[in-house]
Protein backbone atom coordinates (compact mmCIF):
# COMPACT_ATOMS: atom_id res chain seq x y z
CA UNK A 1 0.00 0.00 0.00
CA UNK A 2 1.21 3.53 -0.73
CA UNK A 3 1.79 5.93 1.74
CA UNK A 4 0.65 8.90 1.69
CA UNK A 5 4.22 10.49 0.74
CA UNK A 6 4.21 8.12 -2.12
CA UNK A 7 0.92 9.47 -3.19
CA UNK A 8 1.78 13.06 -3.06
CA UNK A 9 4.94 12.21 -5.40
CA UNK A 10 3.19 10.40 -7.91
CA UNK A 11 0.63 13.42 -7.27
CA UNK A 12 3.40 16.02 -8.01
CA UNK A 13 4.97 13.59 -11.06
CA UNK A 14 1.83 13.69 -12.63
CA UNK A 15 1.16 17.15 -12.43
CA UNK A 16 4.97 18.16 -13.58
CA UNK A 17 4.80 15.53 -16.53
CA UNK A 18 1.69 17.21 -17.88
CA UNK A 19 2.85 20.74 -17.29
CA UNK A 20 5.98 19.66 -18.98
CA UNK A 21 3.32 18.79 -22.27
CA UNK A 22 1.78 21.62 -22.23
CA UNK A 23 5.10 23.88 -22.33
CA UNK A 24 6.44 22.38 -25.12
CA UNK A 25 4.06 23.17 -27.16
CA UNK A 26 3.86 27.03 -26.50
CA UNK A 27 7.51 27.52 -25.95
CA UNK A 28 7.61 27.32 -21.58
CA UNK A 29 9.42 29.57 -19.54
CA UNK A 30 10.22 29.90 -15.88
CA UNK A 31 6.04 29.86 -15.34
CA UNK A 32 3.39 28.20 -17.39
CA UNK A 33 1.00 31.39 -17.59
CA UNK A 34 0.04 34.52 -16.41
CA UNK A 35 -1.54 32.56 -13.59
CA UNK A 36 1.87 31.16 -12.24
CA UNK A 37 3.67 34.68 -11.74
CA UNK A 38 3.33 34.45 -8.12
CA UNK A 39 4.50 31.27 -8.27
CA UNK A 40 7.63 32.26 -9.71
CA UNK A 41 7.88 35.52 -7.61
CA UNK A 42 7.75 33.48 -4.41
CA UNK A 43 10.54 30.78 -5.94
CA UNK A 44 12.60 33.78 -6.65
CA UNK A 45 12.22 35.38 -3.44
CA UNK A 46 12.67 31.90 -1.55
CA UNK A 47 15.95 31.09 -3.50
CA UNK A 48 17.00 34.81 -2.28
CA UNK A 49 16.12 34.07 1.14
CA UNK A 50 18.21 30.14 0.93
CA UNK A 51 21.12 31.97 -0.53
CA UNK A 52 21.41 34.46 2.29
CA UNK A 53 20.04 31.90 5.08
CA UNK A 54 22.71 31.46 8.33
CA UNK A 55 20.98 28.68 10.27
CA UNK A 56 18.07 26.57 10.41
CA UNK A 57 16.21 23.56 12.18
CA UNK A 58 15.82 20.55 9.33
CA UNK A 59 14.23 17.23 9.03
CA UNK A 60 15.34 15.00 5.91
CA UNK A 61 12.77 11.88 6.23
CA UNK A 62 13.82 9.21 3.14
CA UNK A 63 10.82 6.73 2.10
CA UNK A 64 11.57 4.06 0.07
CA UNK A 65 15.00 2.97 -1.05
CA UNK A 66 17.32 5.69 -2.30
CA UNK A 67 20.64 3.83 -3.53
CA UNK A 68 22.61 6.81 -2.20
CA UNK A 69 21.17 6.91 1.42
CA UNK A 70 21.87 4.51 4.49
CA UNK A 71 19.14 6.37 6.77
CA UNK A 72 15.58 7.28 6.51
CA UNK A 73 15.83 10.34 8.69
CA UNK A 74 18.19 13.13 9.51
CA UNK A 75 17.49 15.70 11.89
CA UNK A 76 19.20 18.86 13.25
CA UNK A 77 20.27 22.75 13.82
CA UNK A 78 22.43 23.72 10.46
CA UNK A 79 24.27 26.49 10.78
CA UNK A 80 24.90 27.75 7.01
CA UNK A 81 26.99 30.56 7.47
CA UNK A 82 29.91 32.21 8.26
CA UNK A 83 31.15 28.59 8.57
CA UNK A 84 28.72 24.99 7.79
CA UNK A 85 28.03 23.54 11.75
CA UNK A 86 25.41 21.85 13.41
CA UNK A 87 24.63 18.66 15.17
CA UNK A 88 21.32 16.42 15.07
CA UNK A 89 20.02 12.73 15.12
CA UNK A 90 20.19 10.07 12.69
CA UNK A 91 18.09 6.87 11.65
CA UNK A 92 19.57 4.33 10.27
CA UNK A 93 17.42 2.25 7.35
CA UNK A 94 20.24 -0.43 6.27
CA UNK A 95 21.41 -3.26 8.86
CA UNK A 96 19.68 -2.89 11.72
CA UNK A 97 17.97 0.12 12.42
CA UNK A 98 19.05 2.32 14.77
CA UNK A 99 19.54 5.77 16.26
CA UNK A 100 22.70 7.79 16.24
CA UNK A 101 24.28 11.47 16.82
CA UNK A 102 25.96 13.44 14.04
CA UNK A 103 27.88 16.32 14.75
CA UNK A 104 29.44 18.45 11.76
CA UNK A 105 32.29 21.09 12.28
CA UNK A 106 35.71 22.25 10.96
CA UNK A 107 34.59 20.33 7.19
CA UNK A 108 34.18 16.96 8.66
CA UNK A 109 31.21 15.26 10.06
CA UNK A 110 31.45 12.79 12.87
CA UNK A 111 28.83 10.06 14.41
CA UNK A 112 28.47 7.26 16.55
CA UNK A 113 25.63 5.65 14.14
CA UNK A 114 25.94 1.60 14.16
CA UNK A 115 29.17 1.25 15.73
CA UNK A 116 28.34 3.35 18.62
CA UNK A 117 31.75 5.41 18.77
CA UNK A 118 32.12 8.86 16.46
CA UNK A 119 33.89 8.16 13.60
CA UNK A 120 35.24 10.43 11.03
CA UNK A 121 33.00 10.74 8.28
CA UNK A 122 34.76 13.26 6.03
CA UNK A 123 32.40 15.81 4.28
CA UNK A 124 29.61 13.46 5.26
CA UNK A 125 28.14 11.68 2.22
CA UNK A 126 28.65 8.65 4.57
CA UNK A 127 25.34 10.26 6.72
CA UNK A 128 24.12 12.88 4.48
CA UNK A 129 26.10 15.89 3.13
CA UNK A 130 24.47 18.76 4.94
CA UNK A 131 28.11 20.74 4.14
CA UNK A 132 26.26 21.23 0.87
CA UNK A 133 22.64 21.53 1.56
CA UNK A 134 22.55 25.53 1.73
CA UNK A 135 25.70 25.63 -0.82
CA UNK A 136 24.76 28.21 -3.51
CA UNK A 137 25.22 25.73 -6.42
CA UNK A 138 24.85 22.22 -5.09
CA UNK A 139 22.08 22.62 -2.55
CA UNK A 140 18.79 24.19 -1.82
CA UNK A 141 19.62 27.81 -3.35
CA UNK A 142 20.42 26.08 -6.92
CA UNK A 143 17.66 24.15 -6.80
CA UNK A 144 15.11 27.30 -6.72
CA UNK A 145 17.12 29.08 -8.99
CA UNK A 146 16.76 26.36 -11.42
CA UNK A 147 13.49 25.39 -11.20
CA UNK A 148 11.03 25.47 -13.94
CA UNK A 149 7.66 24.38 -14.99
CA UNK A 150 6.42 25.82 -12.08
CA UNK A 151 2.74 25.54 -11.34
CA UNK A 152 0.87 26.56 -7.62
CA UNK A 153 -0.89 23.74 -6.22
CA UNK A 154 -2.94 26.33 -3.20
CA UNK A 155 -2.11 26.59 0.60
CA UNK A 156 -1.06 24.64 2.83
CA UNK A 157 0.33 24.75 6.66
CA UNK A 158 3.70 22.59 6.57
CA UNK A 159 5.19 23.46 10.56
CA UNK A 160 2.55 26.28 11.62
CA UNK A 161 3.94 27.84 8.57
CA UNK A 162 1.03 28.87 5.78
CA UNK A 163 2.52 28.15 2.86
CA UNK A 164 2.08 28.01 -0.96
CA UNK A 165 3.05 24.83 -2.92
CA UNK A 166 4.04 25.01 -5.90
CA UNK A 167 4.98 22.03 -8.30
CA UNK A 168 7.55 22.43 -10.93
CA UNK A 169 10.78 20.67 -12.24
CA UNK A 170 14.33 21.32 -11.70
CA UNK A 171 17.60 19.68 -13.79
CA UNK A 172 18.38 16.20 -12.98
CA UNK A 173 22.00 17.44 -11.92
CA UNK A 174 19.99 19.61 -9.14
CA UNK A 175 17.56 17.13 -8.35
CA UNK A 176 20.70 14.57 -7.56
CA UNK A 177 22.39 17.01 -5.17
CA UNK A 178 19.66 16.72 -2.52
CA UNK A 179 19.50 12.98 -2.39
CA UNK A 180 23.95 12.14 -3.12
CA UNK A 181 23.04 10.23 -6.17
CA UNK A 182 24.84 10.26 -8.84
CA UNK A 183 24.29 11.37 -12.46
CA UNK A 184 26.42 8.81 -14.44
CA UNK A 185 28.27 9.18 -17.32
CA UNK A 186 26.05 8.92 -21.05
CA UNK A 187 23.02 10.56 -18.38
CA UNK A 188 21.08 13.61 -19.48
CA UNK A 189 22.49 16.11 -16.30
CA UNK A 190 19.49 18.16 -17.73
CA UNK A 191 16.89 15.97 -17.72
CA UNK A 192 13.82 17.34 -16.15
CA UNK A 193 13.10 16.20 -12.51
CA UNK A 194 9.77 16.84 -10.75
CA UNK A 195 9.64 18.58 -7.57
CA UNK A 196 7.52 20.33 -5.00
CA UNK A 197 8.19 23.31 -2.42
CA UNK A 198 6.22 24.51 -0.07
CA UNK A 199 6.96 28.43 0.30
CA UNK A 200 5.99 30.80 3.32
CA UNK A 201 3.05 33.37 1.86
CA UNK A 202 4.33 35.61 3.69
CA UNK A 203 7.75 37.24 5.55
CA UNK A 204 10.90 36.28 3.93
CA UNK A 205 9.61 33.14 1.89
CA UNK A 206 11.49 30.94 3.60
CA UNK A 207 11.66 27.25 2.20
CA UNK A 208 9.56 25.52 4.42
CA UNK A 209 9.73 21.97 2.44
CA UNK A 210 10.58 20.60 -0.52
CA UNK A 211 10.15 17.05 -1.66
CA UNK A 212 11.24 15.11 -4.73
CA UNK A 213 11.61 11.39 -5.89
CA UNK A 214 15.09 10.50 -6.47
CA UNK A 215 14.36 6.95 -7.66
CA UNK A 216 10.87 4.95 -8.39
CA UNK A 217 8.74 4.39 -4.90
CA UNK A 218 10.87 6.55 -3.25
CA UNK A 219 10.05 10.44 -1.67
CA UNK A 220 13.03 12.36 -0.34
CA UNK A 221 11.47 15.41 1.75
CA UNK A 222 13.22 18.23 3.70
CA UNK A 223 11.07 20.39 6.00
CA UNK A 224 12.60 23.68 7.69
CA UNK A 225 12.02 26.16 11.02
CA UNK A 226 13.94 28.32 13.24
CA UNK A 227 15.48 30.43 10.60
CA UNK A 228 18.62 32.42 12.10
CA UNK A 229 18.35 30.66 15.21
CA UNK A 230 22.13 30.55 16.52
CA UNK A 231 23.58 27.15 16.15
CA UNK A 232 26.49 25.34 18.22
CA UNK A 233 28.77 22.33 17.78
CA UNK A 234 31.40 20.66 19.81
CA UNK A 235 33.94 18.35 17.92
CA UNK A 236 33.39 14.82 19.74
CA UNK A 237 35.93 12.88 21.02
CA UNK A 238 36.75 10.97 17.59
CA UNK A 239 37.56 7.53 17.58
CA UNK A 240 38.26 6.01 14.20
CA UNK A 241 38.27 2.52 13.83
CA UNK A 242 42.13 1.34 13.87
CA UNK A 243 43.13 0.64 10.09
CA UNK A 244 43.83 -3.63 9.75
CA UNK A 245 44.57 -5.43 6.93
CA UNK A 246 42.36 -7.57 4.51
CA UNK A 247 41.12 -4.85 2.53
CA UNK A 248 41.23 -3.48 -0.97
CA UNK A 249 43.13 -0.38 -2.19
CA UNK A 250 42.81 1.36 -5.36
CA UNK A 251 45.15 4.20 -6.29
CA UNK A 252 43.52 7.46 -7.17
CA UNK A 253 43.81 9.04 -10.64
CA UNK B 1 47.37 -4.46 -3.38
CA UNK B 2 46.26 -5.87 -6.45
CA UNK B 3 43.69 -3.99 -8.87
CA UNK B 4 40.57 -4.90 -9.57
CA UNK B 5 40.06 -6.39 -13.03
CA UNK B 6 37.51 -7.51 -15.01
CA UNK B 7 39.19 -11.13 -14.66
CA UNK B 8 38.82 -10.31 -10.89
CA UNK B 9 35.91 -9.15 -10.72
CA UNK B 10 34.66 -12.64 -12.14
CA UNK B 11 36.89 -14.69 -9.99
CA UNK B 12 35.51 -12.30 -6.89
CA UNK B 13 32.14 -13.09 -7.74
CA UNK B 14 32.36 -16.45 -7.63
CA UNK B 15 34.54 -16.81 -4.66
CA UNK B 16 31.46 -15.34 -2.65
CA UNK B 17 30.06 -18.46 -0.50
CA UNK B 18 28.22 -19.61 2.56
CA UNK B 19 30.75 -20.34 4.86
CA UNK B 20 32.82 -18.39 7.59
CA UNK B 21 35.01 -16.27 5.77
CA UNK B 22 36.41 -12.79 5.81
CA UNK B 23 39.27 -12.75 2.78
CA UNK B 24 40.44 -10.55 -0.23
CA UNK B 25 39.52 -12.60 -2.85
CA UNK B 26 39.85 -11.78 -6.94
CA UNK B 27 41.22 -8.65 -5.50
CA UNK B 28 37.80 -7.47 -3.81
CA UNK B 29 37.39 -7.33 0.16
CA UNK B 30 34.67 -10.16 0.69
CA UNK B 31 33.01 -11.20 4.09
CA UNK B 32 30.05 -13.74 4.42
CA UNK B 33 28.94 -14.85 7.30
CA UNK B 34 28.89 -18.23 8.75
CA UNK B 35 25.01 -19.06 8.25
CA UNK B 36 21.97 -18.13 6.81
CA UNK B 37 20.35 -15.65 8.89
CA UNK B 38 16.55 -15.26 9.86
CA UNK B 39 16.67 -12.58 6.99
CA UNK B 40 18.28 -14.84 4.40
CA UNK B 41 21.27 -14.34 2.25
CA UNK B 42 21.33 -11.18 1.77
CA UNK B 43 24.39 -9.56 -1.04
CA UNK B 44 25.58 -5.91 -0.65
CA UNK B 45 28.41 -4.43 -2.65
CA UNK B 46 30.25 -0.64 -2.64
CA UNK B 47 31.89 0.35 -6.12
CA UNK B 48 33.89 3.87 -6.72
CA UNK B 49 35.38 5.33 -9.62
CA UNK B 50 39.22 6.38 -8.79
CA UNK B 51 38.85 9.06 -11.32
CA UNK B 52 35.78 10.80 -10.69
CA UNK B 53 35.17 9.93 -6.85
CA UNK B 54 31.64 8.79 -7.59
CA UNK B 55 30.54 5.60 -5.84
CA UNK B 56 27.48 3.40 -5.56
CA UNK B 57 26.16 1.06 -3.36
CA UNK B 58 23.62 -1.74 -2.77
CA UNK B 59 22.43 -4.14 -0.54
CA UNK B 60 19.86 -6.80 -0.20
CA UNK B 61 20.17 -8.66 -2.64
CA UNK B 62 19.77 -12.26 -3.82
CA UNK B 63 22.84 -12.68 -5.39
CA UNK B 64 26.63 -11.47 -5.41
CA UNK B 65 26.44 -10.39 -9.25
CA UNK B 66 23.49 -8.43 -9.00
CA UNK B 67 24.84 -6.86 -5.95
CA UNK B 68 28.41 -5.97 -7.84
CA UNK B 69 26.37 -4.86 -10.60
CA UNK B 70 23.96 -2.36 -9.14
CA UNK B 71 26.75 -0.56 -6.98
CA UNK B 72 28.19 -0.15 -10.49
CA UNK B 73 25.36 1.10 -11.90
CA UNK B 74 25.09 3.47 -9.22
CA UNK B 75 28.90 4.50 -9.27
CA UNK B 76 27.93 5.41 -12.89
CA UNK B 77 31.47 5.81 -14.38
CA UNK B 78 33.18 3.29 -16.66
CA UNK B 79 35.98 3.31 -14.57
CA UNK B 80 34.08 2.33 -11.89
CA UNK B 81 34.95 -0.93 -10.12
CA UNK B 82 33.74 -3.02 -7.00
CA UNK B 83 36.54 -2.55 -3.85
CA UNK B 84 33.61 -4.39 -1.01
CA UNK B 85 31.26 -6.97 -1.55
CA UNK B 86 29.29 -8.64 1.09
CA UNK B 87 26.94 -11.12 2.08
CA UNK B 88 24.94 -10.74 5.67
CA UNK B 89 27.65 -8.02 6.84
CA UNK B 90 28.85 -4.60 5.75
CA UNK B 91 31.18 -2.95 3.87
CA UNK B 92 32.88 0.74 3.88
CA UNK B 93 34.47 2.51 1.88
CA UNK B 94 37.57 4.84 2.59
CA UNK B 95 39.32 7.95 1.16
CA UNK B 96 42.92 8.91 1.65
CA UNK B 97 45.08 11.83 -0.43
CA UNK B 98 46.44 8.94 -2.46
CA UNK B 99 43.93 6.07 -2.41
CA UNK B 100 40.66 4.32 -1.91
CA UNK B 101 40.16 1.62 0.38
CA UNK B 102 37.45 -1.21 0.56
CA UNK B 103 36.59 -3.03 3.54
CA UNK B 104 33.44 -6.32 4.26
CA UNK B 105 33.46 -7.91 7.38
CA UNK B 106 30.16 -9.11 9.74
CA UNK B 107 29.82 -5.69 11.59
CA UNK B 108 30.69 -2.44 10.41
CA UNK B 109 33.48 -1.34 12.57
CA UNK B 110 35.57 -4.18 11.41
CA UNK B 111 34.70 -3.17 7.73
CA UNK B 112 35.54 0.41 8.22
CA UNK B 113 38.82 -1.14 9.73
CA UNK B 114 39.60 -2.69 6.78
CA UNK B 115 38.44 0.49 4.38
CA UNK B 116 41.03 2.71 6.49
CA UNK B 117 43.89 0.28 6.39
CA UNK B 118 44.17 -0.27 2.44
CA UNK B 119 43.46 3.74 2.27
CA UNK B 120 45.91 4.44 4.27
CA UNK B 121 43.89 6.49 6.73
CA UNK B 122 41.52 9.35 6.10
CA UNK B 123 37.77 9.26 5.94
CA UNK B 124 34.98 6.62 5.57
CA UNK B 125 33.69 7.46 2.47
CA UNK B 126 30.29 5.75 2.37
CA UNK B 127 29.33 2.22 4.25
CA UNK B 128 26.43 -0.07 3.66
CA UNK B 129 25.42 -3.74 5.77
CA UNK B 130 22.51 -5.94 4.76
CA UNK B 131 19.48 -6.35 6.89
CA UNK B 132 19.92 -7.63 9.89
CA UNK B 133 23.37 -6.37 10.75
CA UNK B 134 25.43 -3.38 12.05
Amino acid sequence: MKSRLQIVAASATAAAAALTVGLSACGGSNSNSADNSDAANLVKNSATASTDLTSTHFVLTADGKIPSLSVDKVEGDLQNKPAVLGSGSVNATVGNAQNGQWVFIDGHMYSNLLTGKYIDYGPGTAIYNVNNLFDANKGIPGVLNNMTNLHEQGSETIAGQNTEKISGTVPASYASNLSGMTIGQGKDKNAPVPITVWIQKTGDHELVQVQSAPVDNSTLQLTFSDWGKPVTATKPAVSNPPALPGGTELKKK
Amino acid sequence: MTKYTQRQKTLGRAAVGVFAASLVAGGISVATAPTASAYGMYHGAIAVSPSTGSWGRSWDYDTTGQANNEALSQCGYNDCEVLAQFANGCGALAESDSAYGGGAAADLYSAESRALGQAGGGYIVTWVCTSGHD
